[in-house]
């Protein structure tokens, strides 16, 4: 991979063009786990290899490539949900002036993943506090270590190690509640 | 739920995720990097392009109103600007003398009092009063004349767009002479001599004296100077501001004891007056 990067460096792009293959899955499911809509995922991603080509000559190789391509991807990301937001509240205050309902347009999240379970839990996933979701994402879904973590997220181990602790506790108060109100069909 | 259970709904959620087909435009990416390329190219060029351009325009107004700025006046001509390295105070001269007016007495400022006084103290006709004289040598660095000889007033005996040198003492000169004289003899009427131009690179002399010894107007002062009073006056003499003015507006003002050549004449031992040049 360090071949790649040097020679992508030098302004190989077919070099880059391999890394981009490499590494877009892992861009396009994290984006996609910490809440970026489907629809919205390729528009992330390209705007996170674009931004990584354009500081690549910053890489200096010292910290893994993949911990620089987690905090590319959750800063895009971010910007990505500030800009959404706005058009959000935009497009549904148009819907609503058009009389569309919004709740009966299932969300292309919600087709996806069809089993039932895994929709709940996702969606309990996204109601997490940003502090809480994005270590649980990068931990259990990205297999990252607690230091790798408290790499991209630049907190300490020990506030990573809390804050996936407390994020699954309440990740298991969410799916324990919707038990108790009788299922997790209304989720 | 206990944890087990979670971390088996996780797994389950992650393999429905990475199920999830990858939908980035690889293409798309590779293309706007080169077509980036090419515009951050051309951008560079028009950058430095536009720097070089940028430089030139900043040098342009940095000439016409920084360091070397003159503004246009009313009438046409420019003055310069407060910069002592456009006009430099070249050189300067002091000394005490005695001045001798001969017939040309009526074309100096102070004369019509002198006689006047004369002829109330009933003095000789003849006295010749000594002079506290500066020779001042000022250099014009600027391409261009500074003044004007357009307008002149007969009533004032002055170019209306002129320059005109005149003298501020100093606090410590202003002492010496309230102890010596008892007056800021810089406040009395002055023999001028000086070009109400001064022409590019050449300059011009100015000669500014100022009468001592025949003002009887304050009691306290002495009719004449001990030859002491005279060198004590002499050494700070030089603690003067030469200031150059147009309209009344100051174009340039130069500390005359920092002048290089600053020439003292020295008393000499006859009546303890210089010899005049």
């Amino acid at each position: 991979m360090h071949h790649l990067i040097d020679s992508a460096k030098a302004g190989d792009i077919d070099a880059y063009g391999q890394l981009i293959d490499q590494f877009s899955g892992t861009v396009e499911r994290f984006a996609f786990q910490i809440g970026v809509s489907y629809d919205d995922v390729p528009d992330v991603s390209q705007e996170v290899f674009l931004r990584i080509y354009r500081f690549l000559h910053q890489f200096d190789g010292e910290s893994s490539f993949s911990t620089w391509l987690y905090k590319i991807t959750l800063n895009v990301a971010r910007d990505y949900g500030r800009k959404q937001s706005s058009i959000k509240s935009k497009t549904e205050l148009l819907k609503r002036q058009q009389n569309i309902d919004a709740s009966v347009v299932e969300p292309i999240e919600m087709q996806l993943l069809r089993d039932e379970e895994d929709r709940y839990l996702y969606q309990c996933i996204q109601e997490l506090k940003d502090k809480y979701r994005i270590p649980i994402v990068l931990h259990y879904f990205q297999d990252l270590t607690y230091q790798e973590i408290s790499k991209v997220i630049g907190a300490k181990e020990s506030t990573v190690k809390v804050r996936v602790l407390r994020g699954r506790n309440q990740l298991a108060d969410k799916i324990n509640n919707s038990l108790v109100k009788g299922g997790i069909n209304h989720g | 739920m206990d944890d087990k259970q979670l971390d088996k709904k996780l797994k389950k959620l992650r393999s429905s995720m990475d199920g999830i087909p990858s939908r980035t435009d690889k293409k798309l990416i590779l293309s706007e990097i080169q077509s980036g390329k090419k515009r951050w190219n051309t951008s560079n060029l028009i950058i430095y392009a536009g720097s070089v351009a940028c430089l030139l325009l900043l040098s342009l107004l940095l000439i016409q109103s920084g360091t070397f700025s003159f503004n246009n006046a009313d009438d046409g001509f420019l003055l310069s600007s407060e910069d002592e390295e456009v006009v430099l105070l070249e050189y300067g001269s002091i000394g005490i003398v005695k001045q001798d007016f001969g017939n040309n007495y009526l074309f100096s400022s102070t004369s019509h009092n002198l006689i006047i006084e004369n002829n109330v103290r009933g003095m000789s006709e003849n006295a010749q009063p000594a002079v506290l004289e500066y020779h001042l040598g000022i250099r014009n660095n600027w391409g261009e004349t500074i003044g004007s000889i357009k307008d002149f007033s007969p009533e004032t005996n002055s170019y209306k767009n002129g320059v005109k040198v005149h003298l501020e003492p100093r606090k410590s000169l202003i002492e010496v002479m309230d102890e010596v004289l008892g007056y800021n003899l810089f406040e009395r009427p002055v023999f001028y001599d000086g070009l109400p131009v001064i022409p590019s690179i050449r300059g011009g002399v100015y000669s500014l004296s100022f009468e001592i010894e025949s003002d009887r107007e304050y009691e306290n002062s002495s009719p004449f100077l001990a030859e002491s009073q005279r060198k004590r006056l002499l050494e700070e003499a030089g603690e003067v501001d030469v200031v150059l003015t147009i309209k009344d507006k100051e174009i340039a003002r130069m500390y005359l004891n920092e002048t290089e050549m600053l020439h003292i004449a020295p008393i000499s031992d006859e009546g303890g007056y210089n010899e005049k040049e």
